[in-house]
């Protein structure tokens, strides 16, 4: 994939991330940990699975969940969800 | 599906019950889709016995936080009619978050409240509503977002033990 898509679409779910944990996109750095770093409780979790399943009209399991706790790694598993993949 | 009902089998979808069962009747629900209730409010209830003898009649304005509550158990009611979001055997159906709630206006002993709530998603466990109340056709509510879980009661009582 071409990285200017990526860094497209990583800029997309940073709007949609920094919106659900109500701070400002910039705030959300690849790596700072939605709870520690932006206080995100489990129900912010699910709302951030439920909007970006809705945007990207993928299904993303909640044995994911867990996973999702940087900007990278909600990137990667919905690359993998989507079939961003080459 | 698509039925009208009263409190009696609104009292056997949800653990609600006098004083609090907040909605009087179900004019409409499609599983998994939404649900038309109704509230009516009367000066019969509990919350207006403390108003003060000479109070004007904007004292009785119905509060706001039992028209949410209200609003809340139509969408409990719409959850238990709908598979994924129902409470099943040794689960138990949680209040998530609600999140751009609007109030337009009150209601008043007298008024019938009209209750909208629509399923907007299912995810991870999660039910996401929206809609709003209004009175006579006037908007008083609107929730952007409400979201209701579905626990194992299991693990809730692990969490009150501790």
């Amino acid at each position: 994939m071409p990285t200017a898509m990526k860094q497209e679409q990583l800029e997309e779910i940073r709007e949609i991330v920094a919106e659900v944990l109500e701070v400002e996109p910039e705030e959300i750095t690849e790596t700072s940990n939605f709870a520690n770093d932006h206080e995100a409780d489990s129900l912010r979790a699910i709302e951030i699975l439920a909007r970006l399943e809705k945007k990207y009209k993928v299904e993303i399991p909640q044995s994911d969940l867990p996973k999702m706790e940087n900007l990278t790694a909600v990137y990667e598993i919905l690359a993998e969800r989507a079939g961003w993949l080459d | 599906m698509s039925a009208t009902f009263g409190p009696g089998t609104a009292k056997s979808l949800i653990p609600h019950r006098y004083p609090i069962l907040l909605v009087d009747r179900v004019l409409e629900v499609v599983a998994g889709h939404s649900i038309s209730t109704v509230k009516a409010v009367t000066c019969n209830e509990p919350w207006y016995q403390d108003i003060p003898e000479g109070a004007q009649d904007g004292a009785y304005a119905y509060p706001t936080a039992l028209l949410i509550e209200s609003w809340c158990q139509s969408a409990a009611l719409l959850a238990a009619c709908t598979d994924q979001g129902s409470a099943g055997q040794g689960d138990v159906v949680l209040f998530g978050g609600m999140s751009k709630v609007a109030v337009h206006g009150q209601a008043y002993p007298g008024d019938v409240v009209r209750h909208e709530v629509r399923l907007v998603q299912q995810t991870a466990g999660a039910t996401f509503f929206e809609g709003g109340a209004s009175v006579g056709g006037e908007p008083v509510l609107t929730v952007g977002q409400a979201v209701t879980l579905v626990k194992p009661a299991h693990t809730l009582e692990a969490a009150a033990a501790r």
